[in-house]
């Protein structure tokens, strides 16, 4: 399996203090830019002269970090154009390889955060179908209907888990599960698969250990591992 | 995390004794702190669409050749060279400083003009450049 490192004649260089500082300093003064480019585009494609009006300032003062970059940039105006964005301002000392893997990633997703209200409004909604679900699942296993296995496993990935139902109610229902995934009450099967199963599922939520629908089950009654 | 998709690949123009004609400039002519500049200038452009590639990162130079721009120890660097958008390259052929209008080395210009040709003609005089990436496959 290939893993990401970095890259060895980065390494070698980041050894002299004075590569560091510069490579640190020299990345910020370009990244932040970049940012603020990557925001507006993200943004309906903002323009200069309207981010400088949220920012409480000029469309000069947005032109010149973008053409000079961030350098000289205080905290108060790293701020003001925060709040323009609607964004948080993360200012902290890391070590290097933490750095490192910011610069890695310039993602789309990394440079344009959504705004802190899309963020909270996601979040609420969250919070809301885990409420739901978490009063659903029990009154679905005691009824004896038939439970949907994507269903069950849409309720696990919300996190509807730790407070649903008993074991026992859940047994009583008929769970449908997906190719590949044994039913709780095929025992013998599951155990065929615990044996045939290679080492390295053996950790793996769902193709691993004594019977992948049994693990997710034992989540869903008892909130166990 | 999602990682960064690169959109541009760097290229060099490597020589005849099989050298990387950028690789040599950063290594050999210029000073810590172009290198580090001229590296994060690449970090930004590899992820920028074509389109976005402006001052004061980039300029075109003529209809066949444009410019890498950074500005480093009280110096303006240029790195020429052109785009193989079919195969989302930017192929490097030449590093300069640059005073006034005078380039140093002087013939850079007609180098990069030069290289250019050759490349065109055979893509196997060039290579991947990679000094700029933080990480690696290993």
């Amino acid at each position: 399996m290939s893993t990401q490192v970095i890259n060895p004649s980065l390494l070698a260089k980041m050894k002299d203090k004075r590569y560091r500082d510069l490579y640190v300093a020299s990345h910020i003064n370009k990244l932040i830019p970049f940012q603020l480019r990557a925001l507006r585009a993200a943004r309906n494609n903002m323009t200069q002269e309207e981010l400088a009006e949220r920012a409480e300032t000029t469309q000069s003062v947005i032109s010149r970090i973008q053409n000079k970059g961030a350098a000289n940039l205080n905290i108060k105006s790293l701020l003001k154009l925060a709040a323009a964005f609607d964004v948080a301002l993360v200012v902290r000392f890391e070590p290097i390889d933490r750095f490192i893997d910011w610069v890695d990633d310039l993602s789309p997703e990394a440079m344009s955060p959504k705004s802190s209200e899309n963020v909270l409004e996601e979040i609420e909604r969250g919070a809301s179908e885990k409420e739901a679900t978490k009063n659903s699942l029990p009154a679905i296993a005691a009824s004896g209907n038939v439970v949907d296995a994507e269903h069950l496993f849409a309720s696990i990935s919300n996190g509807g888990v730790r407070s649903t139902g008993t074991a026992t109610q859940l047994q009583f229902a008929d769970i449908r599960l997906p190719v590949g995934v044994t039913s709780i009450s095929d025992k013998s099967a599951s155990q065929k698969r615990a044996t045939d199963t290679p080492d390295r599922y053996a950790n793996d939520p769902i193709r691993g250990g004594e019977t992948t629908a049994g693990k997710v089950l034992s989540k869903v009654v008892g909130g166990q591992q | 995390m999602i990682m960064a998709q690169d959109i541009w690949k760097f290229m060099e123009f490597i020589t005849l004794g099989g050298r990387g004609v950028l690789s040599q400039w950063v290594d050999k002519e210029i000073e810590m702190e172009a290198e580090i500049e001229f590296h994060a200038t690449l970090t930004v452009l590899a992820v920028t669409p074509r389109d976005l590639w402006t001052r004061p990162e980039y300029a075109p130079f003529d209809p066949q050749i444009s410019e890498i721009r950074f500005f480093a120890n009280q110096l303006q660097h240029r790195v020429f060279g052109f785009f193989l958008t079919e195969v989302s390259q930017y192929v490097m052929l030449v590093g300069a400083t640059k005073k006034g209008r005078i380039y140093n080395p002087r013939e850079a210009i007609d180098t990069a003009r030069k290289r250019r040709n050759l490349i065109i003609a055979d893509r196997s005089q060039i290579n991947e450049y990679t000094g700029h990436k933080p990480k690696s496959v290993s």
